[in-house]
């Protein structure tokens, strides 16, 4: 699947892997849940004890909720999983993915269609560039 | 307004109609519009006219919004899209197309509602959860019959 908001997929496509909705977004489909849109925004989901804002700090500390920290890399390491938070020139979180755990990353992309991407693929496109990659003990290894 | 004092604003009327034109062309304005005024039948037609032309301007902003918006997971981003302010200043008479588009597909429309109505039906718990969140406006909008 080749994308013009996301140039590299010329060179590394992006795989669908869902049916398109509206019910999620990236944020939550990272964070492990496919039931709510998560945005600090009125109306919708946002933990009460995460700063009401879309600071990049406040999504780190979305996902230090759920044990993630921050890392360095987005290399595979199959005692963890990791998430990686892309974010605009503006360092402004627009978007999130997560490692499966073949080393390739899953994304929903807004209210379209899940799919299975490289770092590459989604680098340089429409939701800037990985600004943080994070990491947990994976829960069932 | 009495017709027979009915006075032309200057920018309105070409400086090249004599004063006399002038008059006479106010009272057929007026007289047009007296009688448009008590013509149910020319009330009925130009209310279809605007209720097409409403239909035929929400689809337009409504497939801009669409393809502008249709990656994006940003909802600050997705409610302030110029589209859907676009639609959002169309006025109230855009509700019941919105609610209409709401009862067939996944589409956010829940902050032009609020903004159209000064009124909020979610659910604290019920925030983020999109069949949740529809589920209180359109009961809202049973109840106002739209």
């Amino acid at each position: 699947m080749e994308l013009l908001n996301f140039p590299n997929t010329k060179i590394s496509g992006f795989i669908e892997t869902s049916k398109r909705t509206a019910n999620y977004n990236c944020i939550a489909w990272a964070y492990g849940d496919d039931t709510k849109w998560y945005w600090p925004e009125n109306n919708y989901f946002w933990p009460d004890d995460i700063p009401f804002n879309t600071e990049l700090d406040s999504f780190i500390q979305l996902f230090e909720k759920i044990g993630y920290k921050q890392c360095n890399n987005e290399d595979l390491e199959e005692e963890f999983e990791k998430i990686a938070i892309y974010a605009d020139t503006n360092n402004e979180p627009q978007h999130a993915a997560r490692q499966l755990i073949s080393g390739l990353w899953t994304s929903k992309l807004g209210t379209n269609v899940d799919v299975s991407h490289t770092i590459l693929a989604m680098a340089d496109g429409l939701y800037g560039n990985v600004a943080v990659f994070m990491k947990r003990k994976r829960l069932k290894y | 307004m009495n017709v027979l004092s009915f006075t032309v604003p200057k920018k309105q009327i070409s400086s090249s109609i004599s004063h006399e034109g002038q008059i006479i062309a106010g009272n057929f304005a007026t007289t047009h519009n007296l009688f448009v005024g008590e013509s149910l039948f020319l009330q009925g037609i130009y209310q279809d006219v605007y209720q097409q032309n409403l239909k035929k301007k929400f689809q337009l902003y409504k497939n801009i919004w669409e393809e502008q918006t249709l990656f994006s997971s940003n909802m600050t981003e997705i409610i302030n899209n110029s589209a859907y302010l676009s639609i959002i200043a169309l006025g109230i008479d855009v509700i019941p197309l919105i609610i209409q588009d709401l009862r067939n597909a996944e589409n956010h429309w829940f902050s032009a509602l609020e903004s159209l109505t000064s009124i909020n039906p979610i659910k604290k718990e019920h925030k983020g959860i999109f069949n949740l969140m529809k589920s209180d406006w359109l009961e809202w909008a049973d109840k106002n019959m739209l």
